[in-house]
């Protein structure tokens, strides 16, 4: 009887998600089709008189920053003609977001703070460039945010369909699906790069797939908190569920700091979305609970990962030499002839194999890997003279040293410190030490900005999936870069991510350029009343009663 | 908004502004972790300044050490390379190391702002020393198989031109190879850190009993409160409160006076003497000569100790007055005092630095100052002089080859079996200019501070020539 029971669930489930999928098709065209309505309609107002007006100022005052930035940072740093030649694509790309903004009639005061984000991060990337005097580099960053506009502007239609006309719960599966492959993938076919499978490398080209991954967190928890058709009670545990998902995923892959960023994306779209808050306190909770037991279950494996000797480590100690005397001298000593104590081993590879069955060394080995980086990452915050400090320490000391030498508008040519990595997850240094810490607050101000812009301007709108998404991508653009920045500053641990339009990285770019023209695109006003899309109402009709005939799910607005 | 799904404004907003605040305790932690704002934590200022001195100092060329005639003690041809001592032995103990691992000491130390601050020419400033470099090098050798020291200064102005010492008798002290591992890994730092007391600069820091030179004190003391008349009928040793002192080899001197006490070095008569005076007769003229007393020098600090714990403790009263007890000097002061003795009982602090110029202009030169202490007083002062003018010539510094000498030798025996500490405390007046020398070895050997003269004598030679010097190089520098 049970067994029948559960069949015919699972069958008319699957029947269900079935007609879902058959009716997506119409959903897909009407989408499209509104969409290039709406663009058009868009089109003809903003090609007026005032708004011509308008727009060639912003273009002019587009284009004036970039050439005075250019000019500028040449005359301090010297590569003037570098400058231009890279400015040039991103003066372009700026008018390309400035121009969208005015096709959405969108908010200009969050494409000025992108715009000026933007020029901030180009220049630096040049400055950091321009000592190799190798240029390649500035040209990539152009490369990725033409290609990250492009995506921007291919991604809008498609993120409008999936948030306004697709069926949410069809979107959530979709997304979670997708995510969960592309870890798998990462699992399998990924190399260990600093620690992490984050990189899926083709050829000379990497992707940094978890930074998909994290868009797709958003979208699928946008679709799950937004789904009217679910009680809140389940929404919140299909979010729970998704974000285990991401949670075993990330954890598998060791990116933890991306990790981080959609737990935090997680509270923040339940608390706007969940009607009581005490269902998502309850489960951040016993998240915590959950973690601390994963902390020590880690922390155990760490013990008995490196407590137990190795093969090879007994190979090693049968090796010692000793003197007439009988004194043993360890197998192993530093070039000042001094015996090296036991350490562990900074990488997985410097591991000695342990001699327990293979599911034990993964698991084991794994939590153990996990808690020696949590561990070192809390270290270098808490005590980082206690590491090497030409080690594992030599970062963060490098980045004490930069911060110590910073003043309000920058740190002297002559004090300069050479922090490792500084191009990406150290960029926040970076700042401090080109515009000091006026130019730094003045970032963060830019930042917290963003975030309030985008979230007042999304509340006032109708559309709540949407809102949700904007609100999620805000959070992956503002919180993970004052995390970025937070954890450079030596506030709290090191996690790994990349600071928005500052950083180097081109997947990281890509991503932003598509979340900021979707949040841009989500801040459209709505068109006057007097002008209004072409409908596409008769087929509209057409298409509802053929769906009702089939029981399908239509969205309504 | 739709379907009954509102996105909570009041929920959003206090996330907001949980996120906002935690901005604001970032902010707050740049401020205070970068040390912008001064006195928020003196540890971050501290940090700040050491990183931002070890960042100039990169760029920097050390500043050089000159002598008093412009002759390089150091000198570099790198920004952020220690300046080179070009005789690292000889002036070691004065200049002291430049290490990046061990930090720095001695002139480097104390003037470091000054040799590592770049100024608009990247090079820092230069320290002329009143040191005369070819006296330094002459008193250094004297040292050559001694742990000890040479003292010499100008008994007018306090100008101190030569200040030699060696901590070890067979490790000289090369501060230009001071971290520089050899083959099997091992630095001469460790090696100056395993000799105990290595990094005293015996003139200036190694406080030890002076022996019979203290019978200066004593016997300025007996002129001071009348009882320089005093005359004892000495067998060869006193017994005080229960317990013998003798004198130098049991010698017994017979009849003495005050003169032919000094001349002979005769324990039992200043012992005796010591007791007639009391201790605060002593106390007091000990300390019109700085004895107990921190006397601040422009490269160190002199310290000097004198205990009469148990003011009725006759012994140790006795016992002190000749140059034993409770009592340790350092050997510049042993030359201040009998500087103070050849000038006329004025005692006039010694310093070592004559000018500091960067980019051109002079930054620090050292004020005029009036003596730190008139002692005795001119009149007493010339019978003292006159006494010891008369140990000078029975130690043989012949007028007429020496100039006017005054002079007292000291043996400290020291039952630790370290050694004797010997001195030789002079000072030569060559008419226009007077100088003070102190000799100080510690020697095992059971010689005397008499065996000193001839290298005394070596030194008043190259002071006569120095001297000559001074007229003709006083009219070129103007």
């Amino acid at each position: 009887m049970a067994d029948g029971t559960f069949k015919t669930v699972v069958k008319s489930t699957a029947r269900s998600l079935l007609s879902d999928v058959k009716n997506e098709k119409y959903n897909l065209r009407r989408a499209f089709q509104d969409f290039g309505s709406d663009i058009a309609a868009r089109s003809h107002t903003v090609i007026s008189r005032e708004n011509i007006r308008g727009l060639l100022i912003d273009f002019l005052a587009v284009v004036l920053i970039g050439l005075v930035v250019s000019l500028l940072c040449s005359l301090k740093e010297g590569g003037m003609d570098l400058y231009l030649s890279v400015m040039l694509p991103f003066i372009i790309i700026c008018l390309f977001q400035f121009g969208v903004t005015a096709l959405y009639d969108s908010s200009v005061r969050y494409a000025t703070l992108t715009v000026i984000l933007i020029f901030l991060g180009a220049s630096l990337q040049i400055m950091l460039m321009l000592p190799a005097e190798d240029a390649s580099g500035a040209y990539k960053l152009a490369i990725f945010a033409g290609v990250g506009t492009v995506a921007g502007l291919i991604g809008v239609p498609l993120l409008n369909y999936v948030f306004n006309y697709m069926n949410k719960r069809l979107a959530a599966l979709l997304t979670l699906g997708g995510a969960a492959f592309l870890y798998l993938l990462l699992l399998v076919a990924a190399p260990n790069i600093s620690g992490t499978k984050a990189w899926l490398v083709i050829g000379s080209v990497s992707f940094q797939l978890t930074e998909v991954t994290k868009v797709l967190a958003v979208v699928t928890f946008a679709c799950i908190y937004t789904d009217s058709s679910i009680v809140p009670f389940r929404r919140l545990l299909y979010a729970v569920a998704a974000l285990a998902m991401h949670g075993i995923g990330l954890i598998l892959v060791n990116e933890l700091g991306t990790l981080v960023v959609i737990c935090i994306i997680f509270v923040v779209l339940g608390a706007a979305f969940l009607p009581s808050a005490k269902g998502l306190i309850a489960v951040v909770l016993a998240g915590l609970l959950c973690v601390a037991a994963l902390v020590g279950f880690s922390y155990q494996c760490y013990r008995i990962w490196y407590a137990e000797p190795s093969a090879e480590q007994t190979v090693q100690e049968t090796e010692t030499e000793t003197t007439v005397e009988g004194e043993v001298i360890a197998a192993e000593t530093n070039a000042e002839g001094e015996p090296v104590a036991a350490t562990e081993p900074a990488t997985e590879a410097a591991r000695p194999a342990k001699t327990h069955g293979r599911l034990y060394n993964k698991v084991v080995g794994k939590a153990a890997d996990v808690f020696y980086k949590i561990r070192t990452r809390l270290i270098l915050v808490i005590a980082p003279e206690s590491l090497d400090e030409y080690g594992e320490g030599y970062q963060a000391k490098m980045a004490r040293k930069a911060m110590l030498v910073t003043g309000w508008l920058g740190t002297s040519e002559e004090y300069e410190q050479n922090v490792p990595v500084i191009e990406s997850d150290y960029i926040f240094l970076y700042v401090l030490m080109k515009i000091g810490i006026i130019g730094a607050f003045i970032v963060l101000a830019m930042l917290i900005a963003m975030m309030m812009e985008t979230v007042i301007k999304v509340s006032v709108g109708g559309k709540v999936t949407e809102a949700a998404a904007a609100i999620g991508f805000i959070c992956c653009i503002v919180v993970q870069s004052i995390i970025t920045a937070a954890s450079s500053a030596g506030l709290i641990p090191t996690v790994g991510l990349t600071f928005a339009f500052l950083s180097d990285g081109g997947s990281a770019t890509v991503m932003n350029y598509i979340m900021t023209y979707f949040i841009l695109f989500a801040m459209r006003k709505k068109l006057p009343s007097n002008v209004s899309p072409r409908p596409a109402a008769a087929e509209t009709e057409q298409r509802q009663g053929r769906a009702a005939s089939r029981g399908a799910v239509w969205r309504t607005e | 908004m739709e379907n009954g799904i509102k996105l909570n404004k009041r929920k959003i907003s206090l996330l907001v502004a949980l996120f906002g605040g935690f901005c604001f305790v970032f902010v707050c932690f740049i401020i205070f972790s970068t040390g912008v704002l001064k006195g928020i934590s003196t540890e971050i200022d501290e940090e700040r300044g050491k990183l931002i001195s070890v960042e100039i100092e990169k760029n920097t060329y050390e500043g050089a050490i000159i002598d008093r005639w412009g002759m390089a003690i150091t000198s570099t041809t790198q920004p952020g390379l220690r300046a080179e001592a070009a005789d690292p032995e000889c002036f070691s103990a004065l200049i002291g190391y430049n290490s990046p691992i061990y930090g720095k000491s001695g002139l480097r130390s104390k003037y470091y702002s000054y040799l590592f601050n770049g100024g608009k020419d990247d090079r820092g400033a230069v320290l002329r020393l009143t040191i005369d470099a070819e006296l330094q090098k002459k008193c250094y050798d004297l040292l050559d198989g001694y742990v000890g020291s040479v003292s010499v200064m100008n008994a007018r102005t306090g100008e101190i031109l030569a200040l030699a010492a060696r901590s070890d008798a067979e490790v000289g002290y090369d501060v230009n190879r001071i971290d520089i591992a050899d083959e099997n890994g091992k630095r001469p730092f460790d090696t100056y850190n395993s000799i105990n007391a290595f990094w005293y600069n015996r003139a200036v820091m190694a406080q030890d009993p002076p022996g019979s030179t203290f019978k200066i004190v004593t016997a300025a003391s007996m002129i001071e409160n009348g009882i320089a008349d005093y005359t004892f009928e000495d067998e060869g040793y006193i017994e005080i409160s229960g317990a013998k002192i003798w004198n130098y080899d049991k010698n017994v001197y017979g009849w003495c006076d005050l003169e032919k006490a000094l001349n002979r070095s005769v324990n039992t008569y200043f012992a005796s003497a010591g007791i007639k005076l009391g201790s605060r007769a002593l106390l007091d003229t000990a300390e019109k000569y700085l004895i107990g007393q921190t006397v601040d020098l422009d490269f160190a600090q002199l310290s000097s100790k004198i205990d009469f714990s148990g003011l009725n403790n006759s012994y140790v009263i006795a016992s002190t007055a000749y140059g034993q007890g409770r009592l340790v000097l350092t050997p510049l002061q042993l030359c201040m005092i009998i500087q103070s003795v050849m000038n006329d009982g004025k005692m006039i602090r010694p310093y070592v630095v004559a000018q500091i110029t960067d980019d051109g202009k002079t930054v620090y030169a050292p004020a005029a100052e009036a003596p730190i202490s008139e002692t005795i007083g001119p009149e007493n002062n010339a019978v003292l002089k006159e006494l010891l003018h008369s140990n000078g010539e029975y130690y043989g510094f012949d007028e007429y080859d020496y100039g006017y000498v005054i002079a007292k030798t000291g043996t400290a025996e020291v039952n630790y079996g370290a050694g004797n500490h010997v001195y030789l405390a002079l000072a030569a007046d060559f008419g226009d200019n007077a100088y003070a020398v102190c000799i100080d070895h510690t020697d095992v050997s059971g010689a005397t501070g008499y065996g000193l003269a001839g290298d005394a004598k070596t030194i008043l030679n190259a002071l006569r020539d120095f001297n000559d010097l001074i007229p003709a190089a006083q009219s070129e520098m103007g």
